[in-house]
């Protein structure tokens, strides 16, 4: 129960991971996910597959309560990371969103400098200050391996960056607010395969610290990336279980047909 | 389908490039609506050069006989129409004591629309992001009619208004309140019309007619910040004021600008209302709550005794008044499409580090 913790700089906390207890999301009374439980483990990389429509985006956009923002959605169970439950009564959806970070499918940087957008968010929540943030922006800019690459143009516009390098920026983002989970939706399906095997690499270092959960269409990726995977259809849990299980033997007749191409 | 694109505004893609250098291929349809949307295209530059062409060639004579002095004097006079005297300057001869400077006339049109800007953007631009971020979906479609009908409303019913009841309103309740900031903003001080008539309350009616413009397109501009923006900032645990800060403002701002200065080029030419209201006198405002006058409302009051001027001069005076208007808002326009395309360019706003 550390949700008021501030542990910047001090980035080995250990994870207890994410558990979803009969998660429900419905939209104006029809559900998009019925009843899914699951522990993400902790400091695992956890890929979400499935066809099109079955509800990847909803489940994990239901873990840093994105939802709220949408009117018609109405989420029932439970989701705790960290051992809080992160729809209970008093919880702080701040530090939730705090702790659990977001990467969009296309990158959507902030309007302000490259330097603003990594350093605002850690100023907001008081994780920095005028003092020191520099050296925080250089420190995430430098773990995303972007920092050579904008050094000089620090207080320039992050719209004149590639989509990779912009895509790269909002993991730094993510990053500089050290969160505990990352949420991760088709991350690379915008990008270059250069940028994208270079956030694959990062996704495997970075669950050395923290929790990841990465959707994403690219069967080849997530066979190289993950260590479990989630695999759903129509709003239901069809199989979790781990990466090598799934890929080489798995249980349900629906995970082999998707593994094999043959449905999604 | 090409025309439309080219109309756009779009630079010239490629299609449509090469269907330029083959428009022998155009059907006739298609020529037509080139020639007619060409035409249209031509009608209001060529309307603008008519209008300013006219009024310089009638403003000519007022400008050789003051000189200078329209922009240093606040003495303004048609001069006596049957005194049997006349007055030459530069030998242009004008009514008995005539003199044309327009200081006053540009002071109470650059301070009335001024103040009005000045509050308004804040006012319009505030009160659409609460609407927006903080205020049920379900009060959108009550607001903006009532922004509708509010830039619906005539102006000399704004101006009647502001004479019979908001004047006298701020007479007696606000301006005594106000006052008290005369400790620190001298021009606060001092006394006002017992009905609040004066440079105060017209730019506060200003104020209100400008409103709606701002506000409508700032209100656009706020529904077409993309979501994943937006998100990006939820995402990391920013509040709505946060978000706003950070990701809207920079994405509106440039369209702000643009329309603050589309309500400014209102307000310098709004003429019943500000004539009903700023008390119409000859002479810069004392105070904020001062009466004064202004270019438009001056022409508008003016323009029929002018015409009972034997020697013309009168006339040829409101024509240089309404000259000074004309350059006035072309410059407000002009300087609101550079500022816009200066900030456009610079691909998007940025500060200075964190
Ligand atoms: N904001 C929304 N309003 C209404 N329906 C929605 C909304 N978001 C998602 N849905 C519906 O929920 C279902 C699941 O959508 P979701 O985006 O989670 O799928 P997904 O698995 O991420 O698909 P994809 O692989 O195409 O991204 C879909 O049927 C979709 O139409
Ligand atoms: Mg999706």
């Amino acid at each position: 129960m550390q949700l008021a913790g501030t542990n910047v700089g001090t980035q080995e906390a250990v994870s207890e991971g994410v558990s979803v207890e009969g998660l429900t999301v419905k939209f104006r009374g029809t559900p998009l996910i019925e009843g899914i439980s699951n522990l993400f483990e902790p400091n695992k990389v956890t890929a979400i597959v499935g066809p099109t429509g079955c509800g990847k985006t909803t489940l994990l956009r239901s873990i840093n309560r994105m939802h709220d923002h949408v009117a018609g959605m109405q989420v029932s169970g439970k989701v705790v990371v960290e051992g809080v439950n992160v729809y209970g009564a008093d919880v702080n959806v701040r530090e939730v969103r705090r702790r659990v970070g977001m990467l969009f499918q296309r990158p959507n940087p902030f309007p302000r400098s490259i330097a603003e957008n990594v350093g605002l968010a850690p100023r907001a929540h008081g994780l920095a200050n005028r003092g020191n943030v520099r050296d925080l922006v250089q420190e995430q800019l430098t773990t995303v391996g972007l920092w050579d690459a904008v050094s000089s143009r620090l207080h320039g516009s992050p719209f004149g960056l590639s989509g990779g390098q912009q895509q790269l920026l909002c993991l730094a983002r993510t990053l500089a607010l050290s969160p505990d989970v990352i949420l991760l939706d088709e991350p690379t399906s915008a990008l270059d395969p250069d940028t994208t095997d270079h956030i694959e690499q990062l996704m495997k270092k970075l669950s050395e610290r923290m929790t990841v959960l990465i959707v994403t269409h690219n069967l080849a990726q997530a066979s190289r990336i993950s260590d479990n995977v989630l695999f759903l259809m129509k709003g239901n849990v069809v199989e979790a279980t781990s990466a090598r299980t799934f890929f080489h033997d798995p249980a349900d007749e629906r995970s082999r047909a998707y593994v094999s191409g043959r449905i999604g | 389908m090409i025309l439309v694109r080219r109309r756009a505004g779009g630079p010239p893609t490629g299609p449509a490039r090469v269907a330029r250098t083959r428009s022998h291929e155009l059907s006739t349809g298609d020529r037509v609506l080139q020639w007619v949307s060409g035409v249209a295209a031509t009608i209001p530059l060529a309307g603008l050069l008519f209008i300013t062409i006219i009024l310089v060639v009638w403003a000519i004579p007022a400008i050789i006989y003051s000189g200078f002095t329209v922009f240093t004097s606040d003495k303004f006079f048609i001069g006596s129409f049957y005194n049997p005297n006349f007055s030459s300057v530069n030998g242009i001869v004008a009514p008995y004591g005539a003199s044309y400077g327009a200081l006053t006339f540009i002071v109470g049109t650059l301070t009335s629309s001024l103040i009005a800007l000045v509050l308004a953007v804040p006012i319009s631009v505030g009160g659409v992001l609460m609407l927006s971020e903080w205020i049920p979906r379900r009060l959108e479609g009550p607001l903006s009619t009532f922004l509708e009908l509010l830039a619906g409303i005539p102006s000399v019913v704004f101006g009647f208004w502001g004479l019979t009841v908001f004047g006298p309103f701020l007479g007696a309740h606000i301006f005594p309140a106000l006052s008290h900031l005369g400790v620190i903003l001298p021009f606060f001080k001092g006394s006002w019309a017992y009905n609040g008539q004066g440079l105060l309350t017209a730019s506060l009616v200003l104020t209100l007619m400008i409103i709606p413009i701002i506000a409508s397109t700032t209100r656009q501009l706020v529904k077409r910040v993309p979501v994943l923006a937006s998100e990006g900032a939820m995402a990391l645990g920013m509040t709505k004021y946060e978000m706003v800060r950070v990701v809207t403002i920079p994405y509106v701002r440039t369209g702000i600008i643009a329309s603050a200065l589309l309500g400014w080029g209102r307000a310098l030419g709004e003429t019943i209302a500000v004539l009903l209201i700023i008390g119409m006198a000859n002479n810069p405002p004392v105070n904020i709550y001062g009466t004064t006058s202004t270019l438009a409302s001056t022409i508008a009051a003016d323009l029929d005794s002018a015409f009972s001027d034997g020697t013309g001069m009168a006339v040829r005076a409101m024509a240089m008044l309404g000259l000074l208007l004309l350059i006035m808002s072309l410059i407000t326009n002009l300087t609101g499409r550079l500022v816009v395309r200066r900030i456009s360019s610079e691909a998007l706003p940025v500060g200075r580090g964190v």
